[in-house]
C-alpha cells in the first residue's frame, strides 16, 4: 500500500508502523496527518522509519512531534527508525534527540 | 465540513486580534451584509469586564452611520452625537474608527471598526492600520460569500466540498489548476483537465495544464488564440458550455482540435466558461461520454469553483501585501541604543507566492547595565502566525520588566507556547548582554545556533539548546554563557537565512560561517546586508537576522 501524496513524500505502510521517504514540507502536511492523526490503533509502539527523507521543513517536524507526544499520552512510544542524516541534523539543531524515540 | 459556512466570530479573531495589537483598541466589530441585503454586526474583541449588550447596540448603530459613508468614519468623543452618546451607557463616552467594506465587484459587504472606551483622537496611523485590517475582513466575507453561494445548490457532492475547501486554501493559479485537475479525475474520470485564461496584455489565452495523460508535455502550447477554432476560446467568448460526446463532434465542430485530441487518445472533450467569462476549463475523457443534466451540472460546478479560486488567488495577493505591511509594522522600529556596541536587526518577507512567516527579533533594555535581545520563528504563515508572532514579541518584552532571570523569561514562554495553540513549537534564542564587561549569557528553544565572530575573525556556531517551546513537559533548558570582546559580534538569525532545499544545514552554517569572517566593514547595518546578499536570496522562506557587534 503505497500512497504517492501531491508533494514529494512517499508515504509507505510497514509492519507496526510507517516508511517515509522524500521531502516533508508544509505540501504533504495532510499526507502525513492522515496517517498519523489520529494514530494507528492498538496498544504497541509505532514505528516511523525516515531512512530516506532528504528533507524536512518546521512544519514536518511539528506533526512528528505531535505524533508522539499523542502516543505519550496514551501510553505508546512512537520509534523513528534510521533517520538520515539529513533528519538527525534537524533534531540536533532543533533540540529534539532527547525528546524523541530515536532508534 | 461545516466550518466552511459559520459564519462566526472566530474567522474574524485574527483580525481582531490585529486591532487589539496595532490600535490599542479594546473592542472591535465587524458587519456582514448577508445575500438578502441584511446587515448582521458581529463584536470581536471584548474584555471580560464588559457588557455585551450594552456594546452591541453601539456597534450597531456605529455600522449604520458607517454603511452611510464612503471610506473611514470616525468620532473622537462619542457624546457628540446623541444617537451614540445615549448608547453610550456603561463607559464615560466612547471613540470609535470604522470602515464601510467594499468587495472586489465592488458591492458594499459590510463594516470593519473599532471602539474606545475613552475620548480619543485617531491618528494617520491609526487609519491607515484600520485600511489594512478592513482589507483582512474584506477577504474573509468574500471567502464566506463565494462558498455559501456554491452549497445553496443541490449538487453539493463530498468531493465538491472537499474542492471548494482546497481551492479556498490554494496559494497560487498553479496550485488551483493541479487541485481542480485531481477532482476533476476522480470526480468524473476526466484524464485531463487545462484552462484558458484571458491574458488582457496579451489579447489572448493563456493556457494551463492540469494532469496529463498521452500529451507531450514538452511540446504543448502555453498561449491559445482568443476566437471560437478551439473549444476553450469558444466557451471563453461565448460563456456556453460545450459538451462533445465523441469523436465524431470533436471533427464536425473543431477539425483542428480533432487532429491532437486523436493522437492523444481522447475521445470527448468539454469545455466550461467560468461565470465572470473570464476564463474555461476543459475535460477530456478516453472514452465517449453522455452529457446527462447530472454531468452537465458538476462541470459546470466545478468550473465555476474554479472560477472563484481564481478570484480567491488575486484577493490573496493583495492579503499577502497587507500581511507584509503588518508583520513589519509588528517588529520594533527603532531599536534601543546599546552602549559601546553597535545592533542592528533586518527581516525580509519570502519570496513572492508565499505568505508572510513568523518570524521575529527584539532588543529591550532591560536595566541600566542589561540588554535582553529575542529572535524567534512561530510556526506556520499567514496572518495567523503573524498575529501570533506579535503576541509572543509582546509577551517576551513584558516578561523582561517583570524578571532578570533569563531562564525565567523562557520558562514563562513556554507556558506561553502551550496555552496559545498558535505558538507551540515556537523557537527562541534569548540572550542578555551586560555592555560594561561584555558578558552574554543565552538559551535557545529549539533554534537556530547562534555564531559569533571573535577579535581573530574566526567564526563559531554555539551549541545547539533544548527543544522548541510549549511542548508541555518540565523541559530543563541549560544556559549558554560566554562574552564579547571589542571588535567581537553576535549573530541570531532564523532558518531561512541558511536553509536550502536539497541541502544539509551543515553547508548553509558553513556558508553563513564564511560570510562573516570575510567582513571587512564595521558598520552594523551595512555588515547585515552584506550577508544577507552573501547567502543569497532563499527560495520560500522569510528571514530575520539581528547582530550585536560590540
Amino acid at each position: 500500500m503505497a500512497e504517492k501524496s501531491p508533494g514529494l513524500l512517499d508515504i509507505e505502510a510497514i509492519d507496526g508502523g510507517f516508511r517515509l521517504s522524500g521531502e516533508i514540507d508544509a505540501s504533504c502536511i495532510e499526507a502525513l496527518a492522515s496517517i498519523l492523526n489520529p494514530l494507528p490503533e492498538g496498544s504497541g509502539d509505532i514505528t516511523i522509519h525516515l531512512g530516506g527523507v532528504a528533507f524536512i521543513d518546521s512544519s514536518g517536524l511539528r506533526e512528528l512531534i505531535d505524533a508522539h507526544q499523542r502516543a505519550e499520552r496514551t501510553g505508546r512510544r512512537v520509534l523513528m527508525t534510521e533517520p538520515s542524516a539529513v533528519v538527525v541534523r534537524l533534531f540536533e539543531i532543533s533540540g529534539l534527540t532527547k525528546y524523541l524515540h530515536l532508534a | 465540513m461545516q466550518t466552511l459556512d459559520q459564519p462566526d466570530r472566530e474567522s474574524f479573531a485574527p483580525v481582531a486580534r490585529l486591532a487589539r495589537q496595532l490600535l490599542a483598541a479594546p473592542i472591535s466589530f465587524v458587519t456582514v451584509i448577508d445575500a438578502l441585503g441584511k446587515p448582521a454586526t458581529y463584536l470581536l474583541n471584548l474584555d471580560e469586564s464588559d457588557n455585551e449588550n450594552d456594546w452591541s447596540a453601539l456597534s450597531v448603530a456605529i455600522a449604520e452611520l458607517t454603511l452611510a459613508h464612503e471610506g473611514v468614519l470616525e468620532m473622537s468623543d462619542g457624546r457628540d452625537d446623541p444617537t451614540l452618546a445615549a448608547l453610550t451607557r456603561n463607559s464615560e463616552t466612547c471613540a470609535f474608527l470604522a470602515q464601510r467594506l467594499v468587495d472586489i465587484a465592488t458591492t458594499v459587504c459590510g463594516v470593519f471598526g473599532v471602539i474606545d472606551r475613552r475620548r480619543r483622537n485617531w491618528t494617520d496611523q491609526d487609519r491607515s492600520t484600520l485600511v489594512d485590517l478592513s482589507g483582512f475582513a474584506v477577504a474573509e466575507i468574500e471567502r464566506r460569500h463565494a462558498i455559501r453561494l456554491k452549497f445553496a445548490q443541490d449538487h453539493s457532492t463530498e468531493q465538491l466540498l472537499h474542492l471548494a475547501k482546497a481551492l479556498t486554501a490554494a496559494a497560487g493559479i498553479e496550485e488551483i489548476m493541479q487541485r481542480t485537475s485531481r477532482i476533476a479525475g476522480d470526480l468524473l474520470g476526466a484524464s485531463l483537465a487545462n484552462a484558458a485564461i484571458i491574458d488582457p496584455e496579451a489579447g489572448d489565452l493563456k493556457l494551463l495544464y492540469g494532469k496529463s495523460i498521452g500529451i507531450d508535455d514538452e511540446n504543448r502550447s502555453t498561449r491559445l488564440p482568443l476566437d471560437a477554432t478551439s473549444p476553450l476560446g469558444r466557451a471563453v467568448l461565448t460563456g456556453i458550455p460545450i459538451n462533445l460526446a465523441s469523436p465524431d463532434e470533436i471533427a464536425n465542430e473543431f477539425p483542428r482540435e480533432a487532429v491532437d485530441a486523436e493522437r492523444a487518445g481522447l475521445r470527448a472533450l468539454a469545455a466550461y466558461p467560468t461565470r465572470k467569462g473570464h476564463a474555461a476549463i476543459g475535460f477530456a475523457w478516453t472514452q465517449p461520454v453522455a452529457f446527462t443534466d447530472a454531468l452537465s451540472r458538476t462541470l459546470a460546478t466545478v468550473a465555476e469553483l474554479f472560477g472563484l479560486g481564481l478570484e480567491r488567488a488575486s484577493v490573496s495577493d493583495r492579503d499577502r501585501a497587507v500581511a507584509q505591511r503588518l508583520q513589519r509594522s509588528l517588529l520594533p522600529g527603532v531599536l534601543p541604543f546599546v552602549p559601546g556596541a553597535q545592533t542592528a536587526a533586518m527581516y525580509e518577507a519570502g519570496a513572492a507566492h508565499m505568505e508572510v512567516g513568523g518570524d521575529w527579533y527584539d532588543i529591550v533594555a532591560a536595566g541600566p547595565d542589561r540588554y535582553v535581545i529575542g529572535i524567534g520563528d512561530v510556526v506556520g504563515r499567514g496572518l495567523h502566525a503573524a498575529v501570533t508572532m506579535g503576541e509572543l514579541r509582546h509577551a517576551f518584552a513584558a516578561l523582561i520588566s517583570r524578571t532578570d532571570s533569563l531562564a525565567a523569561i523562557v520558562e514563562n514562554l513556554d507556558h506561553f507556547a502551550q496555552n496559545v495553540e498558535g505558538a507551540r513549537l515556537s523557537t527562541l534564542v534569548a540572550a542578555s548582554y551586560e555592555p560594561s564587561t561584555g558578558n552574554l549569557e543565552l538559551i535557545s528553544a529549539g533554534h537556530m545556533p547562534p555564531m559569533v565572530r571573535r577579535a581573530d575573525g574566526i567564526v563559531t556556531q554555539l551549541p545547539s539548546g533544548g527543544p522548541p517551546l510549549g511542548l508541555g513537559e518540565d523541559i530543563q533548558r541549560s544556559t549558554i554563557k560566554t562574552s564579547l570582546a571589542d571588535g567581537e559580534s553576535l549573530w541570531l538569525y532564523t532558518d531561512g537565512l541558511v536553509e536550502r532545499r536539497g541541502e544539509s544545514v551543515d553547508v548553509g552554517f558553513s556558508r553563513l560561517r564564511t560570510a562573516i569572517e570575510q567582513l571587512v566593514t564595521i558598520d552594523g547595518d551595512a555588515a547585515l546586508r552584506e550577508v544577507y546578499e552573501a547567502l543569497g536570496r532563499p527560495a520560500a522562506d522569510d528571514v530575520a537576522v539581528v547582530v550585536l557587534m560590540r
